[in-house]
């Protein structure tokens, strides 16, 4: 008993008696999760201003004679002619470690029932990307676990990748592939006990989605334990705007945390297209003047302000990074969309999914030639550099020729040759969900297709053979595996092991 | 109709023309803005009243200082903030007192926009937050 009078106390003690000074304001007219407020005239863009009932809003439009808050929280007990009160403070939310396994809303408050997150640190939502000086150029690969992906499109640590597609082509799925392999890399590096492992540790922004797909999402990564090394900031459709608005910036202050302490975080925005659409809603409710489909004037600087804050620190900055994977859905495949053309040029680079790719059963739909990864390549392993350097190119060349050679009976050789070469390769890069394959593993099967050990299998078989080749390097051909895992080069004496090791499972699986 | 950018720079300078030398709004001459007016009506007299209207509500609780105290028996700190404000402030604000017993003891004094609290009801309200 005397132990929670102490408590008490001490909390009575340590309250400031000095008189406080604040700056007030009157509600004046309060309307779609918008409040004009009179007064505040001292409050700073972007300052938390608090309203009765302990609901908290952001002033975002500075007028000469009125201020628009947007209200993170319930408005109905709000009531025109209410006091307004700055408070000094940026919005904050809570980073650190303790996060990782959390589903939290917007403002960093936990929402999966798992009790409080005790840390003690706190990020404001809104900072100053990096400057010049402490960046450094990408030259880490983060690999996805995805063949089409890691061999043609490769992503760096501290990268921006835009994912971009219609509807259900595989966005989320590719994202979230890319989660998981980065949790079964952290377990791998972990037991390995390597001093100089360094753990990717994610962040899932859901902005706009239906909490159906956003608890899928959550399930899928609770049963591939990847949720372990995940922090979850959602902002559900049901979710007001500026909660919408607001989600994002969130996450990218969780994973700036990661960052500025010397560590390797991925974080995944799906989607900016949903993003774009509640800042919309919020500018047309403040009055703001709009332009091109009603997007107020500064919706570029809304995601590049964001994008730009992904980056990869120098040693002298820690050497932390952040990538960024941005998703954005198009309409009807039309790239050329407001939305969808300021994300392509803010990012490093994109995955376009094609929805004709996708109904014709090639998963991940990785369209080749709309996809490039402008500095990913600098980060690829060597080992694998060196056995998917012309895969592309061959890709690009086949969709070409197949599509000139559909109307044409008689083909020469050559084309003949590359179109063989070219369906063995699709049907190779076909890769169900949540299955990421390990990048060592993907150079091996990427060598033997490269080295024509899949040309006398029947083009519809690859995907059967490819999957067990895959399985036999991971259980009983592991050494040349392993050695590039260790060495990520490709050498001569691992190459003549590789060969023996496929030569071994091509008599197996005939 | 909106009211025009003219509009609002006719209702401002109507205001300055209501202001006496110590700043504070002169109810002698508003009427006799509002009598010339009405003599002598703009084209867009009603929303230049209106816009006169909301600047002047707008201008009053910065030249009014509010002073609330529990109860009678804290005229001395009544006294001496009126005398400071009078002081800091050269003189340009009206001072109201009321009595508002929630605050339990200590004062609040609101100067425009600005508040300035020291009272028990506050310090229990800081408090609940601390511990909530």
């Amino acid at each position: 008993m005397s132990s929670i009078t102490d408590l008490i106390r001490k909390e009575i003690e340590d309250l400031s008696t000095d008189p406080t000074k604040t700056n007030v304001g009157t509600i004046t007219a309060l309307a779609d999760g918008v409040a004009k407020v009179e007064g505040l005239s001292k409050v700073m863009f972007n300052e938390m201003v608090e309203f009765p009932n302990d609901v908290l809003g952001i002033a975002l439009n500075l007028e000469e004679d009125t201020v628009g808050c947007v209200i993170l929280g319930d408005t109905s007990s709000l009531k025109e002619g209410d006091e307004a009160r700055t408070t000094g403070k940026l919005l904050s939310v809570p980073v650190g470690m303790e996060l990782l396994g959390r589903v939290v809303d917007a403002v960093g408050r936990p929402i999966d029932g798992k009790g409080q997150i005790n840390t003690d640190q706190e990020f404001p939502v809104e900072r100053i990307a990096p400057g010049i000086i402490p960046r450094k150029s990408v030259d880490q690969p983060l690999q996805t676990g995805i063949m089409a992906v890691d061999s043609m499109i490769p992503i760096g640590r501290g990268q921006r990748e835009l994912i971009i597609g219609d509807r259900s082509t595989g966005k989320t799925t590719i994202a979230i592939d890319t989660i998981i392999n980065q949790a079964k890399i952290n377990k791998q590096g972990e037991e390995s006990g390597d001093p100089d492992f360094r753990a990717v540790y994610c962040i899932y922004v859901a902005v706009g989605q239906k909490n159906s797909n956003v608890a899928r999402t959550i399930k899928v990564l609770e049963e591939t334990g990847a949720i372990d090394y995940v922090t979850i900031v959602s902002a559900p459709a049901a979710d007001n705007p500026a909660n919408q608005y607001l989600a994002p910036y969130s996450g990218c202050a969780i994973g700036e945390w990661f960052m500025e302490n010397g560590k390797d975080a991925l974080i995944v925005y799906d989607d900016l297209s949903k993003h774009a659409v509640a800042y919309r809603q919020i500018s047309l409710i403040l009055k703001r003047p709009s332009g091109r489909e009603a997007y107020p004037g500064d919706v570029f600087y809304l995601h590049s302000r964001l994008l730009e804050r992904s980056a990869r620190l120098n040693k002298d900055n820690g050497n932390g990074s952040l990538t960024a994977l941005p998703i954005i859905e198009t309409q009807m495949g039309d790239v050329a969309g407001y939305i969808p053309t300021n994300v392509i040029s803010i990012t490093d680079g994109q995955i376009f999914l094609e929805t004709d790719l996708f109904n014709k059963g090639i998963r991940p739909a990785v369209s080749v030639g709309l996809s490039v990864s402008r500095v990913g390549s600098a980060a690829q392993i060597k080992a694998y550099k060196k056995v998917a350097g012309k895969v592309k190119l061959e890709l690009a060349q086949f969709r070409e020729l197949a599509a000139f050679s559909q109307f044409e009976s008689d083909l020469d050789a050559t084309t003949k040759a590359r179109l063989d070469r070219g369906a063995r390769i699709v049907e190779m890069f076909k890769q169900g969900a949540y299955n990421p394959v390990p990048v060592e593993i993907q150079t091996a099967v990427m060598w033997a297709m490269q080295n024509d050990f899949f040309d006398t299998i029947p083009v519809p078989q690859i995907a059967e053979a490819v999957d067990s080749l895959k399985e036999y390097l991971a259980t009983q051909g592991t050494e040349p595996c392993s050695e590039i895992y260790n060495s990520g080069k490709l050498e001569e004496g691992t190459e003549q092991k590789l060969k023996r090791a496929v030569e071994d499972w091509k008599r197996t699986f005939a | 109709m909106a009211t025009t950018s003219k509009t609002k720079k006719v209702a401002k300078k109507l205001l300055s023309l209501s202001l006496d030398e110590e700043g504070r709004v002169d109810e002698i001459k508003v009427k006799s803005i509002l009598e010339s007016l009405r003599e002598d009506p703009p084209s867009n007299h009603r929303a230049l009243l209106k816009e006169y209207q909301s600047e002047t509500r707008r201008y009053l609780p910065t030249c009014q200082c509010a002073l609330e105290v529990p109860n009678s028996e804290q005229n001395d700190v009544s006294r001496i903030l009126t005398g400071k404000v009078n002081d800091s402030q050269e003189n340009k604000f009206s001072i109201n007192s009321s009595q508002n017993p929630s605050l339990i003891a200590g004062y609040k004094l609101r100067v425009g926009d600005d508040v300035y609290e020291d009272s028990i009801d506050q310090r229990l309200e800081n408090l609940r937050k601390s511990l909530s």
